[in-house]
């Protein structure tokens, strides 16, 4: 039985599809559901959390079905992309209400309200209205509202959009404490470096269908063909550049002033070679960094140089 | 931020009627800090105001007074103008702001989630007509002449609670059953029951305000050469029109739950 999982699931709104035969069957501690805007993440996450019914196919979420099954809402959190609330209601009361929907009475309710609260940093909070709330701390509202009662499974849609830096690297080490005592979770972004500070298990969604999934690692084994790019800095750029292009790996440099970028079909030799390079002290290299390294590049190439694998 | 693990512990699922009991709560909540609740407010205070004004100025004839104010102002305007509006409110309001998402993410059923929201806007609607009603009896039985009796108090807080219900039951199902349901709700409230119930020969049977006006043991009416020349239906009686309010009212509550249980959240 896997935590989340879809099988040829589709929907479509009107002639709008959304979702398009989709599958995919995971229960590691967090899965990034990983995709540009419109790529079906927040569907995808709706059909899983049961506010969407699938038009074909089907998902599962701990082995259930999600559509209108309360014993499985009683597992799960949910925290949805939107930014809306009760706005006249004060942060713990919204969180209390909820909590008071899954069983618990008035009095848990409000012990979950407040610790829920303090998980996300808006313990000083509690009092205040959510309408007189940041765009920051409603954000971290609607994850205290998913996590209040305990669930089983997280279902974060866009949980990391407006925070800052410190709320976002907050918010990350929380989820991976959460995974860590048992949870699982399934965290959409289209912004991968958020994805890749909390996992390296990867859903890659465009355009309603997977294109790719698995960890990062294996995702970048998809697409060994693709060209990595090199920068570096020398202070012989020319001549670095005409050394590097006597390689048949290389495809292109480009020089812009000292900055030297090259593509190569194999950046471990290039690597490498630029190492040697370097350490011969001919070139004067200073600094070397991939470009492709974070899951931008891979992103970047699955989504638009490889139409293939949008079907 | 606190770094323990989230605790799970063992719990019953709330029963249909606890959640029931605690949507319409929430929804009562949300709607006392409401500005339009405010504005409703004063919108029933209207009934009370016509009333004082009518017995500073004429205030004789307490009885038919009270009457005239049932049927025309209490029957015919708000029992039809409010469940519209806050029937139509229930449903449409947290769909178009989305914070039904975080309800049905509870293991509540959807149907409850839906009818403690109808069971909140219905109770709330018949207490405050109630509440008029009553006032606009006191002011009226105050007056010198036939006054109002008690038998026709209760007879008219029975009609106006049960037209409360009934129709926030129909506009709810409006509600559920239509993206943009204003417009069909104002042609079914002001068109269909409005229009219909005065129009001669069996048309009013087709309305449930003929059956409420029945109760009054009031029937349409005609005036003028218009009676002259058409039949109007006498009243029905009253079981026969508790047994099609109820019978009617009980299929708007059941088809809006099934409909709006059945209902996705827009994306």
């Amino acid at each position: 039985m896997s935590v989340f999982g879809a099988q040829k699931v589709s929907k479509w709104f009107g002639q709008i599809v959304a979702v398009n035969e989709l599958s995919f069957s995971t229960d590691v501690p967090i899965l990034g559901l990983l995709g540009p805007n419109g790529a079906g993440k927040s569907t995808l996450l709706k059909l899983l959390v049961g506010q969407l019914r699938p038009s074909s196919g089907s998902v599962g979420l701990l082995g259930q079905r999600p559509w209108a099954n309360r014993e499985l809402m009683a597992r799960i959190g949910y925290c949805p992309e939107h930014d809306r609330f009760y706005e006249d209601m004060a942060a713990a009361e919204f969180v209390r209400w909820l909590c008071r929907l899954h069983g618990f009475d008035a009095a848990g309710s409000a012990r979950r309200a407040a610790e829920a609260l303090e998980r996300v940093g808006l313990q000083a909070l509690g009092d205040r209205s959510v309408r007189s709330l940041s765009h920051g701390m409603r954000q971290r509202l609607k994850v205290a509202q998913a996590l209040a009662h305990g669930p089983e499974v997280l279902v974060l849609d866009e949980p990391l959009s407006g925070l800052d830096p410190l709320g976002r690297a907050e918010m990350i080490e929380l989820f991976r404490e959460l995974a860590a005592s048992g949870c699982h979770l399934l965290v959409s972004s289209h912004v991968l470096h958020e994805l890749e500070a909390m996992t390296v298990d990867i859903l890659l969604l465009n355009r309603g269908r997977v294109l790719a999934q698995g960890q990062v690692q294996r995702i970048r084994e998809l697409i060994d063909a693709h060209p990595h790019r090199i920068a570096m800095t020398a202070g012989e750029p020319r001549a670095l550049a005409v050394a590097l292009l006597r390689h048949a790996d290389v495809m292109r440099v480009e020089i812009d002033g000292p900055r030297v970028v090259v593509e190569t079909r194999k950046p471990d030799e290039c690597f490498e070679r630029i190492g040697e390079l370097a350490s011969a002290g001919d070139f004067d290299v200073q600094s070397l960094v991939g470009l492709d390294d974070n899951l931008e590049a891979v992103f970047q190439y699955l989504v638009h140089d490889r139409p293939d694998l949008e079907g | 931020m606190a770094s323990q693990a989230p605790e799970r512990e063992p719990r019953k699922l709330p029963s249909s009627a606890t959640a029931g009991l605690l949507m319409a709560r929430l929804f009562l909540r949300v709607a006392l800090a409401q500005r339009r609740t405010i504005w409703i407010g004063l919108l029933l205070a209207v009934p009370v105001g016509l009333a004082v004004w009518w017995r500073c100025t004429d205030g004789a004839g307490g009885q038919g007074f009270f009457v005239e104010m049932v049927v025309g102002v209490f029957l015919q305007f708000f029992c039809l103008g409010l469940p519209l509006y806050l029937g139509i409110a229930a449903v449409r309001d947290e769909i178009e702001d989305r914070t039904l998402v975080y309800l049905l993410a509870r293991p509540v059923r959807r149907w409850v989630v839906l009818g403690g929201k109808v069971a909140a806007v219905g109770v709330a609607i018949s207490a405050a007509m109630a509440l008029d009603v009553v006032l606009v009896f006191g002011i009226a039985a105050s007056a010198p002449g036939a006054g109002p009796g008690l038998g026709m108090l209760l007879t008219a807080l029975g009609v106006v609670v049960l037209a409360c219900i009934v129709y926030t039951g129909a506009f709810c199902l409006l509600g559920v059953a239509f993206r943009r349901p204003m417009i069909p709700a104002i042609i079914g409230a002001f068109g269909w029951e409005g229009v219909l119930s005065n129009m001669p020969g069996a048309f009013p049977k087709l309305t449930l305000m003929y059956y409420l006006k029945s109760l009054l043991g009031l029937g349409p009416q005609s005036s003028g050469l218009l009676a002259l020349l058409v039949s109007t239906a006498p009243p029905a009686s009253a079981a026969r029109s508790l047994w099609v309010l109820f019978l009617v009212g009980g299929i708007f509550f059941a088809a809006a739950m099934i409909i709006g249980s059945r209902r996705e959240q827009p994306v």
